[in-house]
């Protein structure tokens, strides 16, 4: 307590200093008139008097200077002047400082902007009690346009026999209904938005409480149950206004008044989709006599201090219950336990640790290069650091000055680097894949400057560092200026090296994804994307009951025709995006063994032109006729289809019947194969296609229609016809259009993003290791300017001068090249998992990367090097 | 320097400044130092230099206080008075003074 007083006392009488120095003074010159006057009423004459009050009151320096160091924190006054010292140094070396600012700013501006843009991926924590303990669990399907993407789901008939209570290690299971549906506000202000499913306990699993009003109850969840709604917070701010009043009100939802029970709290997410409105289940009890069921997705609460794993081991069996109701849930599915972090990142947590390490790698590419130019720095300033120490400052003292440079280095360049931080921010937002989840959120918050101060401080010590012990072991302090002209650079080529060694790693990786991304757009997709439009129609299922959707749907395909050009309707995205998945058939009137290992086929029915649209040459038989559109059925296979379903046969003239899936279309007629069509990659650009089967026929009742036009009018006109075409039938019903292009080219931005990405941090990384090399070359040849004048006189030719510096720098570049290739073996397993088409030691690539490395680093050194060779060795020899 | 004369023992500046402004009230650096002076006959020799950063060290710990007045020669000077913590401090440190030259004077009857 008592030192908390003296010390605020101190730091208050620290700011207050100049007060206590004028004071001083005044109290002393008081002191001496008052004695002067004392002296000569004692009879002294006026000169001697004040020299007698003089001498009895002692040195006045000694007395002013002990009230300066009473008021004084010497760590704090030491800093101070150290600052001081610092910023004039570095404002007289402006080329310098700026320097090493920027480079600086470019690792921290990089390695901020990225944290930000990967912290909700990664670190921040979830919107969920303990989300530790929450896990998502089921059957992992392959659903999707990407290799590793998938859905966990549950099947729902029979979910509550096996999962309600909740099995051991569990203290509750709880789902979301199968897909998030949209729903419409009908009331004023229409507008469009998503409405989750969710089981009564689904909130109190997630240790979630409504921030207003209730959460769903059991009596809720029954079937038949009066409907009510649980809203958003946004909902709630946007349409309510916030206001408390909004419980008990209804919100009228496709055409229907629902009561709102509850409002979510802010920041909630309801995990992996997007929600606006959370509604009750209510598919319970499922009626006995009715066939199939929907897909759950499952999260389960684990007890305390069980790990998924052994959840998993625990519940395999009652997981693999599923496969008794749904006979393809265990086909080729896996079962997975994921902690809900997990879940939601998916694979995308590859891609953001990759990002982070490779901008972790900039950054130390960054440090590496200002440490490098503040030694190089030192070493020019040995002398001043010398002088220094003759004058009594000791070892510490100059190691702290040192260390105060490059600390205010990084916090200039942690603050220019937050400016360029938001700038890459938004430029990381706008390029990033729209499979890296929550980074359309990633602002410049309180927590990333938090990061980002820590990442400068960090920086600076970490520059500072070396040049500090630099001068902690330097012989200049102890013998003086002259001792300091040979002072061995061990270090500073092993930074160069360090360096080379990094950008080796970066500019292989960056070679390999330049190479998927050649691949991904080479790869033959089999069909072709060049101006084709696609349109999305969605009905209403509230609007148009069952009955008057397929009418609807011919009347608008009747519509669009009058387009010149090539129109097609189908019941899935063409040609490669979602489309039904069929595992039950009979050929000929025999239903095909499915255990046997029959594959998952895509189904798709289409009209004629079709084929022609997407120029997928038919191999044997004919394509679709006019005639087939809801004439007798029929069907046309792709390659793989015809090989699995009849392996070893014609297909043509056969029959093939779907069985009723229990995904939700229903077709089941004995179709005729007319046709053999080639494969396309039908499920994503980089991923196997799928066996396919095309039917000219129409799923009944199917809500969402697909159209596909290849037009000769331009793409923009085009548009605003087909969507003309649509509000002259219905101006409610929302569409979506899209060139064929872009979604192809969508399905590949990932590798895309990093391959732009990574290369940009390849390039930085390149240039800031040629300016390294570049700097460490130039001063060396600096410093043996005298060297090279001497043997220059002695008959060296500048060839041979030049060729000495070049193999100097040979011998980094090659260290360096080869400490990156073993650095690389292990470093380039991060990309491992990006790469399509190309191996890890692809040949290619190392040649290009390595190729563009030696250029560059040779060009650093080109400079230097002749430099070195224009010497003229009777300035060398004046000079000092 | 006078040979007979006592330099001031390290550390008891405080205590006889202490004492002296408590029984003189409110005085200023130039009448303590005397009135220190006074009292020890003139056998204490002091720079009275030394007098000044004491008198702001005994301030900035809170024992004694201090404002501008104006001197017995119609001058601007700073009084100096005690403070509450400042008596609380001179008992204190009279105390151990006490105790420790009782001590010394001890010591040195029963060496000689």
């Amino acid at each position: 307590m008592a030192t908390l007083r003296s010390l605020a006392s101190k730091l208050s009488a620290l700011f207050r200093r100049q007060q206590w120095h004028v004071r001083v003074d005044e109290e002393l010159e008081f002191h001496m008139g008052r004695e002067t006057e004392e002296n000569i009423r004692r009879g002294m004459a006026p000169r001697d008097a004040r020299a007698a009050a003089h001498r009895k009151l002692g040195n006045t320096t000694q007395v002013c200077e002990e009230v300066h160091r009473m008021n004084t924190i010497a760590f704090l006054d030491e800093t101070a002047r150290n600052v001081q010292v610092s910023l004039r140094t570095l404002r007289k070396n402006p080329g310098f400082a700026l320097t090493a600012v920027l480079v600086l700013a470019l690792g921290l501006g990089a390695s901020t902007a990225m944290f930000s843009a990967l912290d909700r991926i990664l670190f921040r924590p979830l919107p969920y009690a303990d989300a530790d303990r929450l896990v998502n669990l089921g059957w992992t399907m392959a659903l999707g346009t990407r290799p590793g993407q998938t859905q966990t789901r549950l099947y729902s008939r029979g979910y509550r026999q096996r999962w309600k209570p909740a099995p051991e290690p569990f203290t509750a299971i709880t789902t979301i209904a199968g897909a998030v549906e949209t729903c419409d506000i009908t009331e004023q202000q229409p507008e469009r938005l998503r409405c989750a499913k969710v089981e009564d306990n689904f909130l109190e699993t997630l240790g979630v409480r409504p921030a207003l009003g209730r959460a769903f109850t059991p009596e809720d969840d029954a079937r038949g149950a009066p409907p009510v709604a649980i809203i958003s917070h946004d909902v709630w701010t946007r349409r309510f206004r916030a206001d408390p009043g909004a419980l008990g009100r209804t919100i009228e939802l496709n055409g229907k008044p629902i009561p709102v029970i509850g409002v979510l709290p802010a920041g909630f997410a309801v995990p992996g989709v997007e929600a606006d409105i959370l509604r009750p289940q209510q598919i319970y009890p499922i009626d006995p006599g009715v066939q199939g069921g929907s897909l759950l997705t499952a999260f389960g609460r684990l007890k305390q201090g069980v790990t998924p794993e052994q959840a998993k081991a625990a519940i395999a069996p009652i997981i693999a219950d599923d496969a008794k109701d749904l006979p393809h849930m265990a086909d080729g599915n896996q079962q997975r336990v994921v902690p809900v972090r997990d879940y939601l990142v998916g694979d995308a947590a590859r891609v953001a640790w990759l990002l982070l390490g490779a901008v972790a790698v900039l950054l130390l590419i960054a440090c590496v290069n200002v440490a490098n130019l503040i030694l190089v720095r030192m070493s020019a300033r040995n002398r001043e650091f010398a002088v220094r120490a003759a004058l009594g400052a000791s070892r510490a003292r100059v190691a702290r000055l040192a260390l105060t440079e490059s600390l205010l280095l990084a916090v200039a360049g942690g603050g220019l680097g937050l400016l360029l931080a938001a700038g890459m921010l938004r430029v990381f937002v706008q390029l990033a894949p729209s499979s890296i989840p929550e980074i359309a959120q990633a602002s410049l918050d309180q927590r990333v400057f938090f990061v980002a101060a820590v990442l400068a401080l960090v920086a600076g010590a970490a520059v500072g560092i070396w040049p500090t012990l630099s001068i902690l072991r330097s012989r200049a302090l102890q013998h003086g200026p002259r001792a300091t002209m040979a002072t061995r650079p061990r270090m500073r080529f092993t930074l160069v090296t360090v360096q080379i060694a990094l950008t080796v790693a970066m500019l292989g990786g960056s070679a390999l994804l330049l190479r998927t991304m050649w691949n991904l757009v080479s790869i033959p997709l089999g069909y072709q994307s060049e101006r084709v439009l696609t349109m999305t129609v969605a009905l209403n299922p509230a609007l148009y009951p069952n009955g008057s959707r397929d009418p609807f749907f011919e009347r608008l395909l009747g519509h669009i025709r009058t387009i010149p050009g090539t129109v097609t309707m189908s019941t899935g995205a063409p040609p490669a995006g979602v489309a039904a998945t069929v595992t039950g058939f009979r050929l000929d009137g025999q239903p095909s063994k499915s255990q046997a290992g029959t594959p998952t086929m895509r189904a798709r029915g289409v009209t004629p032109g079709y084929f022609q649209i997407f120029g997928i040459p038919i191999l044997r038989g004919r394509a679709f006729a006019e005639a087939d559109w809801g004439g007798q059925p029929t069907v046309i296979l792709s390659e793989s289809a015809a090989r699995i379903l009849f392996p070893g046969q014609d297909p043509l003239g056969h029959t093939v019947q779907l069985l009723p899936s229990e995904l939700k279309y229903r077709w089941s007629q004995p179709a005729e194969v007319i046709g053999i069509a080639q494969e396309i990659r039908n499920t994503g650009p980089m991923l196997e296609p799928q066996p396919e089967i095309y039917a000219a026929s129409w799923w009944d009742n199917s809500a969402i229609a697909y159209f596909a036009i290849r037009t000769q009018v331009g793409t923009a006109e085009a548009a605003t016809f087909l969507k003309q075409a649509v509000a002259d039938l219905d101006p409610r019903t929302p569409v979506t259009i899209e060139l064929l292009d872009e979604q192809v080219a969508r399905q590949t931005e990932r590798p895309r993003f990093l391959a732009w990405l990574l290369s940009a941090f390849a390039g930085l990384a390149l240039l800031l290791a040629a300016a390294g090399l570049y700097g460490v070359a130039s001063y060396l040849v600096a410093q043996r300017t005298r060297e090279i004048g001497v043997r220059m006189a002695l008959g060296a030719a500048p060839a041979d001068i030049s060729r000495q510096v070049l193999g100097e720098a040979a011998r980094w570049i090659a260290a360096g090249t080869i400490l990156g290739c073993v650095l690389s073996w292990t470093a380039t397993r991060a990309v491992e998992a990006q790469l399509y088409g190309v191996g890890l030691l692809d040949p290619l690539s190392w040649i290009a990367a390595l190729g563009v490395l030696g250029a560059a680093l040779l060009l650093a050194v080109l400079l230097p090097a002749t430099r070195a060779a224009r010497v003229d060795p009777m300035e060398a020899l004046r000079a000092d | 320097m006078d040979k007979d004369k006592a330099a001031i023992l390290q550390g008891t500046l405080d205590l006889l400044v202490l004492k002296t402004v408590e029984t003189m009230g409110p005085l200023h650096g130039w009448a303590i130092a005397k009135r220190i002076e006074q009292i020890s006959d003139d056998l204490l020799e002091m720079k009275y230099g030394t007098l000044y950063p004491a008198l702001m060290r005994l301030e900035q710990s809170g024992w004694i206080s201090s404002e501008w007045g104006t001197s017995d020669n119609n001058r601007r000077a700073r009084f100096y008075s005690i403070t509450r913590q400042g008596r609380r401090q001179l008992a204190l440190e009279a105390k151990g003074w006490t105790q420790m030259a009782a001590f010394i004077t001890r010591v040195l009857g029963t060496t000689r």
